[in-house]
Formats: structure tokens, C-alpha cells, sequence
């Protein structure tokens, strides 16, 4: 690893394979990290129940309630 | 009033533990995205760990014990896996327009939490004493010389950017993280981006903190402080979570990922180069720059503050230059620091230099400009090996005994030890030195190993071995015009970068641009199996003959 280092030139660009990789790899985990999900069924069964408006407060809240 | 009782009941209320340290989540967190935060907290965790290792054991340890070398290795990749996940926490933090509903400040405290990494690395890479080190501090330098903070962050003084490193940046770095992390807990993660924007505008106007329209608010309908994750959350499926738990798995995973990095890859370390090094095996290139360092030549003589009155290396933002506004705060007269205050204590024990020194500093300036241009002319011809160097004769008067001299203590070693400054409050300031080698030798080396500025410079690191990517966009502007063509382009950058980092910082508060995240769209595939609910909630009601809009 402390050999002579690996450059790639693309124009005004100059960046070194190991830079490369980081960049590259930044940007496949954060598309796997928005693709991916617990196993589904996993996610049936440890969701509880919703708490209703009424125990909560009557608080003025306007918005779509997601119901399970 | 007791006092106590009144911060206390302040502080529960302000706080709750059951928001601190919560068994249960909203079910929209189940996406790995939102693991980024606790993945950077648990490298964090282990560069402090590390950390406290090396600086137990001091910064020569690691180059000497294999032990050593291996934290080093393990600091160093933390630090790649830190930046790495705290990028990534960055971009979903972006994405789900974080900042909505009051959470301004946890997007501000993570922004200057960033910005204080940036600093501790940098500091870090700084104190690794080899070469990338040198390198870095001779070229950040100008950066910081350019808007005449040079002194005051001296990026040459190994000890001052040792202690930055070590002591100071990390307690902040720790402070404002446990600040963004309060900010976090107190008043929960922010919901998904409501179905419409209407209902969005609804829930800011609620939430946001910020002014609303008289009609809005009726005492009534008071408006909920931020910290009220129960209203908060109304409505939204939650899930039983377990926020310990997953810290210790991640702070497992980053230790065996880091101690797979460090034991399969190691780290750079290329050894520092030192006057003896250059004088041995460059004896001419020695020899030349103390000859343009004693005829006020060199590109230090003629630099500018914080180092001399040149106007070399003096930089403008406009019409203002910083740098001479700060002044001349690290002095060095290069032509007796250089040689001849090392000479006058080598004539001390030697009568030929005592004798050579005389004659120059007791001839007139003319006299001596005379024998320097005579000498600096003959060594265009001059030949050297093994720490020696043959030049042709000339009249040159004292010169040629004055440099051989030189020489000589250059490679024994003598003149690492006689220019490196230990009296102020930060030992081992290697200001002289460096700026000695940033003449010719750093740059010579540094070429070989594509770290030039025109090769983006201080991104990258010597070797196979990641750098500072994260720094991509500083560099970026060297690359460009106007600033590869610029005079200024030090300066010119940092204000760039400034006004760019102000206003990334500042995003949540610029109107319409903190929408973005909103059109983008990117948050509807984190949160996909919340739109889809949604938009099943609300074709249920249809069914059911209940109005499709908005449900309260």
C-alpha cells in the first residue's frame, strides 16, 4: 500500500483510485441504504398498536394519520 | 422560589428520559439510512479510544512498535469509517429535509459537529510526523497566511497543531455532537414529508417555530412546544426499538471493519524528510536554496507576513489584503537564520568559519551581493555527492568556505536541531525547517507522489491509501478558473468555501431553498411503506364514504 500510488486523469481531474473507491462506495451504500429494509415480516409483527388522537391531546393537527 | 426545584422540574420537562432514551420509534426509522448517525457516533467512539492510546504512548510511538503502528492503523481507518458514515448521515439528513418542524439547530449543531471534524482531521493528519504531514502544513500554510490567521493556527508548529489535535478540537468536536445528539433526542426525529404540501405547510406552521399569522393562532389551539414527542408523533404507526442495543452492534461492526482495514491494509508513512536527508542526498540543491535564502532571493525572503515585509506571497481579497492587515507575527530574517546565526555558532569552535563569517558580514553590501551572484552562477556548474559539492572557482570571496561549512552541518544533523524552536508554549515548532525544505525539497518529493496542488494536493495521501476526500471541493477550486490562475486563489478559495459552507450551514433558514429536498424526491423512497399507508388510509376512507382530505 505505501507503493507508488495509482492516479486516474480524466481532464482537470485528477484523483487517485484509493479517493476513487471511497466516492464510489459513498454512493453505492447510500443506494443501498434507501433501497433496502428490514425483512417485511419482521416488520408486521413488532409494529404496536397506534396510540388514538384522543389519548394523546386535541391538539389542532392537520395531517394525514397513518392508521395500521 | 427554589431554585433548584424550578431548574430541575425545567430540565424533566424540557428532557423527559423517556425521550432521552426511548423503547419505542416511530416505524418510518426502519430504513438503514437513518443507521448512519449511530455508525459515525461508534466511530467516533473508537478514534477517541485510539486516540487516547496514541497520545498516551506520543506521536513517535507509532512509527517505532508494531503495536503502535497497528492503532495507528486502527485511528486512521476510524477516521476514513467516521467521515465515511458521516457523509452518508449528511446526505439522508439533506434528503429527508431534516430540519423541518422546529429542528433547525439539530441540523446547525451538525453542520459546526462536521466542520469540527474536518478541523480535528486535519489537525491529525498534521501530527502524524511524516511526510503527508510536512506536506500538508507546508501547502496549508499559504491557505491560512492568505487571510492572516497563519500565526494564530500555525500549521508548522507540529506542537500547537498536536495539542489543537489532541485536546482541544476533540472536546469540541465531543461538545457539539452531544449537543446535535440532545437536539436530536429532545425533540425526536423529524416526520416524513406530509402527502401535500398543503398538510406540510400545516404541520411547519404548527411545528416550525417560526411566526405565524394571527388567525392561526387562537388560545385554543396553543401552539406545542417542540419537545412534545407524543403530539408529535400522533397518529404515526411506532415500533418497539432499542436505540442501546443497535449503538453496541455498531460500535462492533466499525471495531471489526477497522481492525480488518489496520491489519490487512496498515497505514501510510512515508518518513518526514529532514535538513540532514536533503543535505546528504541533494548536497547542490542544499547549497542553492541557503544561497537564495542569503541573497534575499528565496521564495520565504520575498514571502510577506506573517514572516517579512515581501509582498511575494501576499495575497488580496479585492482591494484588502488580511495578510498584512495581521502583519508580520512569526519574523524570520532569512539570511542569518538560515546561515549565518548557525555559522556564527559553528565559528564558535572552528576559526576557518569564524574567520569566512568575518570577512562577509565585515564586507559592504555591495561586496557581498557581488560574491553571492558569483557564487550562485558557478553552482549552475557545480556537481555534488554524498553530502559534498564541487564548484567551479570564481571570485566569490568567503562564500565558498561559508557553504561548504553550511553544509556540513546540514548533514550531521546539526541544523535540524539548531532551527527547530522548543521555547514558546508549543514544543517542536518546526516553522524554520519546513519552511527551509518548502523551497525545493517538499515539492520535489511531494511530485513523485501526485500531491501537488495542481493534483489536488492535500485530498490525497501518499501511497494506495485514501485522503481527505471529504475535502474535495477546496481542492476543487484550484483545479478552475478563476482561481488556478489567480494570485490570490488562496484566498479567493477560502472565501468561496466560506460563504458555501455559511450557507450550507445556514439551510434551513434560506426560503424556498430549504424546500428542495422536497422536490427532489428522495425521501419518498426512504420513507416508501409510510406513503404507501398513507395513500391506503386515505382509499380506505373513500370506501367508507369520509371525506379524502386531510383527517384531524
Amino acid at each position: 500500500m505505501n507503493g507508488p500510488a495509482q492516479y486516474l486523469h480524466f481532464g482537470f481531474i485528477l484523483i487517485s483510485l484509493a479517493n476513487l473507491i471511497v466516492i464510489a462506495l459513498l454512493i453505492v451504500v447510500f443506494m443501498l441504504a434507501v433501497a433496502l429494509r428490514r425483512p417485511e415480516k419482521q416488520r408486521l409483527s413488532t409494529i404496536e398498536a397506534v396510540p388514538e388522537p384522543e389519548e394523546v391531546g386535541d391538539r389542532d393537527l392537520t395531517e394525514t394519520e397513518v392508521h395500521a | 422560589m427554589n431554585l433548584t426545584t424550578g431548574i430541575r422540574e425545567r430540565v424533566r420537562n424540557w428532557m423527559p428520559l423517556e425521550d432521552l432514551l426511548p423503547d419505542r420509534l416511530p416505524a418510518f426509522v426502519r430504513s438503514p439510512a437513518y443507521f448512519f448517525g449511530v455508525i459515525s457516533f461508534s466511530s467516533l467512539v473508537l478514534l477517541i479510544l485510539t486516540g487516547i492510546l496514541l497520545a498516551a504512548f506520543g506521536p513517535q510511538w507509532w512509527h517505532d512498535n508494531a503495536f503502535g503502528h497497528f492503532v495507528n492503523s486502527l485511528h486512521f481507518w476510524c477516521a476514513e469509517l467516521f467521515f465515511f458514515s458521516m457523509t452518508l448521515h449528511l446526505w439522508v439528513a439533506f434528503y429527508k429535509g431534516a430540519w423541518r418542524h422546529g429542528r433547525g439547530l439539530t441540523w446547525v449543531s451538525g453542520m459546526f459537529a462536521f466542520l469540527a471534524a474536518i478541523g480535528t482531521a486535519f489537525t491529525g493528519y498534521l501530527s502524524m510526523t511524516n511526510f503527508s504531514a510536512q506536506w500538508i502544513a507546508a501547502q496549508g500554510k499559504d491557505a491560512l497566511n492568505s487571510v492572516g490567521i497563519g500565526s494564530f493556527f500555525n500549521l508548522l508548529n507540529f506542537g500547537q497543531m498536536y495539542g489543537f489535535h489532541i485536546v482541544l478540537l476533540p472536546l469540541l468536536l465531543v461538545l457539539l455532537i452531544g449537543i446535535h445528539l440532545l437536539q436530536v433526542r429532545i425533540r425526536g426525529i423529524v416526520r416524513p414529508y406530509a402527502p401535500t404540501v398543503e398538510e406540510e405547510r400545516a404541520r411547519e406552521a404548527l411545528w416550525g417555530g417560526g411566526r405565524r399569522n394571527k388567525q392561526e393562532t387562537t388560545p385554543a389551539t396553543p401552539r406545542p412546544r417542540a419537545s412534545d414527542q407524543v403530539s408529535y408523533y400522533r397518529g404515526l404507526r411506532m415500533m418497539p426499538y432499542d436505540l442501546i442495543r443497535e449503538g453496541l452492534i455498531a460500535l462492533v461492526a466499525v471495531f471489526v471493519l477497522g481492525v480488518a482495514f489496520a491489519g490487512f491494509l496498515s497505514s501510510p508513512d512515508v518518513p518526514p524528510l529532514t535538513l540532514q536527508q536533503y543535505a546528504q542526498q541533494s548536497p547542490v540543491g542544499f547549497v542553492t536554496t541557503a544561497m537564495e535564502e542569503l541573497s534575499g532571493t528565496s521564495l520565504i525572503a520575498q514571502y510577506g507576513p506573517p514572516y517579512n515585509q515581501g509582498t511575494g506571497s501576499v495575497q488580496y481579497i479585492g482591494p484588502i489584503s488580511l495578510q498584512q492587515v495581521a502583519g508580520v507575527t512569526i519574523p524570520i530574517d532569512v539570511a542569518h537564520v538560515y546561515v549565518l546565526d548557525p555559522l556564527a555558532i559553528a565559528a564558535q569552535t572552528d576559526p576557518q568559519v569564524a574567520a569566512a563569517l568575518q570577512t562577509f558580514t565585515q564586507a559592504n553590501a555591495k561586496q557581498q551581493s557581488a560574491w553571492e551572484d558569483a557564487y550562485t552562477k558557478a553552482l549552475s556548474k557545480a556537481t555534488g555527492s554524498n553530502g559534498h559539492v564541487v564548484v567551479p572557482q570564481g571570485d566569490d570571496g568567503p562564500i565558498p568556505a561559508m557553504m561548504d561549512h553550511l553544509l556540513a552541518l546540514g548533514t550531521s544533523g546539526a541544523l535540524d536541531g539548531l532551527l527547530l524552536r522548543s521555547g514558546g508554549f508549543y514544543q517542536n515548532d518546526f516553522t524554520k525547517p519546513l519552511l527551509f525544505l518548502s523551497e525545493d525539497a517538499l515539492p520535489t518529493e511531494a511530485a513523485q507522489f501526485n500531491l501537488l496542488g495542481s493534483q489536488w494536493g492535500v485530498m490525497n495521501e501518499t501511497g494506495n491509501y485514501p485522503g481527505q476526500a471529504w475535502l474535495w471541493l477546496y481542492t476543487f477550486w484550484y483545479q478552475v478558473p478563476p482561481y488556478n490562475t489567480s494570485p490570490n486563489a488562496d484566498a479567493l478559495v477560502l472565501v468561496t468555501m466560506g460563504i458555501l459552507t455559511a450557507l450550507l450551514v445556514l439551510f434551513p433558514y434560506l426560503p424556498y431553498l430549504n424546500r428542495l429536498p422536497y422536490y427532489l424526491g428522495v425521501h419518498r423512497l426512504i420513507w416508501r411503506e409510510y406513503y404507501r399507508d398513507a395513500h391506503e388510509a386515505l382509499e380506505a376512507r373513500k370506501v367508507e364514504g369520509a371525506s379524502p382530505g386531510p383527517a384531524t
